[in-house]
């Protein structure tokens, strides 16, 4: 992978990347224990009896969901993927849950610090946990179900089971509602998740990846798994015309730094496609589309909205 | 040649060194993203960790930031030692580990080590295996040199050294696996992944590997004269520079292991110090040692404070610090 070439600490940039990877990570050893009273991490650390005074959160995603658990006020600091909610941008950053480094956490003196599978380097997590401060690694979920387990979990984790039983029925209603039903046609096209952080790094979106089930609840079909990509792979005018979307996702941030749609047309290939041709291009926020936080149901109503007001399919 | 100094001088020399590195270490251990005082330092030394042992600071100071610090002294004093060794045995001032390609040889090693080693694990076999790939890689070099002369041999392991790091870089893409550091490690190394279990594994490799080239050093005075006048003086060349590049390439080992790839101590540190020591290995390596030491040491401190808490590759601080350095010596001083 790309950002693999990257190095860490060198900011805002790395942190964007950060997000890509939702379709990299390994496949934990053991599948999370949701029935026990126990939290079992995605790498099999079990963490028991612990205090929950100061947590520190290594992805937006779970800062969310930790604000969402009614424990915000104990969040001591975040990594810079957290975008919402407001109280938690404010608060102090450790660096990149990429790319971190044990001082960087520990010296906010975390009673707890929760990651995700992505979280890196192994040994930055490794010597946290020698320090004596309890590491929580949940799973990074792809599809709904798999959210609505890590939010089981992070109410084990937290000992808010009824909340997080609460959030998981709000958040289940919140998508059934905002979803497309199989019967209605009127959103049904192919669409292609790029990721961009300007001209050097783009990245189409296959099986895998935290955008299939958005677009698929919004009625679309994700062109990129059609086109049969895993994971991601960098856009090639070859990949796009086998993807050959009707619709271009991408995040708001890099559109931003290619110079809007007519930077993103110069991208070899872009224009060949039937997005490129009649420009239906959305730019979404990071932290909203690619996350699977609290706050999906919403990114699904934008791009539901979105789609029934473009023109009428040929 | 370079008068060689009174006893006396050396004497000053090594004991202020060992001084400078005492504070060196001293001072890295109050330096981090998290605070730790001067008096906190003190107070765990007085205590040895006894009555204070629980608290957050002591557990960070003992966990994370005391191996770390031994490991960049470690790891300095394994790439000065062995800039040392390289320089006699190739006879000329441009060998060093990164350069001749040890290290992107023992990287190679190292990354197939960390992808079969769970990161809790010691790192038995990632230093086995990078110890074997650099002693491989010297004996190989070794063979070579009979035929190739110094110039072209310093050449050929620029050329294989890039092949190995592409190679490296390839296996790490592929394996794409947390276990295995990035490709960054490869390139500008990192000590930010030290645990204790890392520095153990890599000390008891590195001590007495380090221990053996000394013992080899009146070998190498002699190889400075030419490999015929060496022999003709009673030492077999033709067994011993296999046997010492073998162990080069073993210490190389386990500092990638410890510390990745970095390179210019071996270069700068044995050039600084050889006006000052004279031309003697016996003197020349432990000298080099400690200076390789307090550099890396140094270099650390800058590489985990000056962009805290995210942390700047130790190999970008030492090139961007010690190549205009290297250069401004080498254009100082007279040709020799």
């Amino acid at each position: 992978m790309i950002y693999r070439f990257r190095f860490g600490g060198m900011g805002i940039a790395a942190a964007l990347l950060a997000l890509v990877v939702s379709g990299c990570s390994e496949s934990p050893a053991e599948s999370p224990n949701v029935e026990d009273d126990t939290f079992v991490g995605a790498d099999g650390v079990a963490i028991d009896a612990h205090d929950a005074s100061r947590i520190v959160t290594l992805s937006g995603d779970l800062t969310e969901f930790v604000f969402e658990l009614g424990l915000g006020s104990s969040v001591v600091a975040t990594d810079v993927t957290t975008v919402a909610p407001e109280e938690a941008v404010m608060l102090p950053k450790v660096g990149i849950g990429r790319f971190l480094t044990a001082e960087g956490v520990l010296k906010h003196n975390p009673t707890l610090v929760i990651g995700n599978t992505q979280t890196a380097p192994a040994t930055a997590i490794e010597q946290i946990r020698a320090a004596g401060v309890p590491v929580a690694i949940v799973d990074v979920p792809t599809t709904f179900d798999g959210l609505y387990e890590k939010v089981t979990l992070l109410g084990i984790l937290l000992d808010t089971p009824t909340t997080a039983g609460a959030l998981n029925d709000r958040l289940q209603k919140e998508i059934a509602s905002a979803s497309v039903g199989s019967g209605d046609s009127s959103t049904t096209r192919r669409i292609a998740y790029v990721y961009t952080r300007g001209p050097d790094v783009m990245l189409l979106f296959g099986e895998g990846m935290t955008t299939t089930p958005v677009i698929e609840a919004a009625g679309g079909l994700d062109a990129g798994v059609e086109a049969g990509v895993e994971g991601n792979v960098p856009v090639t005018p070859e990949a796009l015309a086998a993807a050959a979307p009707d619709v271009l996702i991408v995040p708001e941030e890099g559109y931003a730094v290619l110079g809007g749609i007519e930077g993103l047309l110069a991208i070899p290939g872009v224009n060949a496609t039937p997005a490129g041709r009649t420009r239906a291009v959305f730019a979404y926020p990071e932290g909203d589309f690619l996350t699977f936080g609290p706050r999906i149901a919403a990114s699904i109503e934008r791009l539901v909205a979105d789609l029934r007001s473009l023109p009428a399919a040929p | 040649m370079t008068p060689r100094p009174s006893p006396t001088r050396l004497a000053v020399w090594f004991g202020g060194g060992i001084v400078l590195l005492g504070v060196t270490m001293l001072g890295a251990l109050m330096l981090g993203a998290f605070s730790i005082s001067a008096g906190d330092v003190f107070r765990w030394i007085v205590n040895s960790g006894s009555d204070t042992s629980d608290t957050a600071t002591y557990r960070v100071l003992t966990s994370i930031r005391l191996p770390r610090v031994l490991a960049a002294a470690a790891f300095g004093a394994a790439l000065g030692s062995v800039g040392v060794v390289l320089q006699g045995t190739y006879r000329t001032p441009l060998a060093d580990a990164h350069i001749l390609g040890y290290s992107s040889a023992a990287g190679v090693g190292a990354a197939l080590g960390f992808a079969v080693t769970p990161v809790a694990a010691f790192p038995v076999v990632p230093v086995v295996l990078a110890a074997a790939a650099g002693a491989g890689f010297g004996i190989a070099a070794a063979a070579l040199r009979a035929r190739a002369g110094s110039e072209r041999l310093v050449l050929a392991g620029v050329a294989f050294g890039f092949a190995m790091l592409a190679w490296t870089g390839l296996f790490v893409l592929i394996v794409d696996s947390p276990r295995v550091p990035t490709f960054m490690f490869f390139v500008f190394g990192s000590l930010g992944g030290t645990t204790w279990k890392t520095l153990v594994v890599a000390t008891v490799v590195l001590v007495p590997s380090v221990f053996a080239l000394w013992r080899y050093g009146p070998g190498l005075d002699l190889l400075v004269l030419g490999d015929r006048e060496a022999r003709s003086l009673g030492f077999d060349t033709r067994r011993m520079i296999p046997a010492v590049v073998a162990v080069v390439g073993i210490v190389v080992g386990a500092s990638v292991v410890l510390g990745g790839v970095v390179g210019f101590i071996g270069l700068l540190i044995p050039f600084l110090l050889r006006p000052i020591i004279g031309p003697r290995h016996r003197l020349l390596i432990p000298a080099a040692a400690i200076g390789g030491a307090i550099a890396v040491v140094v270099a650390d401190t800058l590489a985990r404070t000056v962009a805290a808490p995210s942390e700047i590759p130790l190999g970008l601080i030492t090139a961007a610090v010690g190549g205009p350095f290297l250069g401004w010596l080498l254009l100082k001083r007279a040709p020799t």
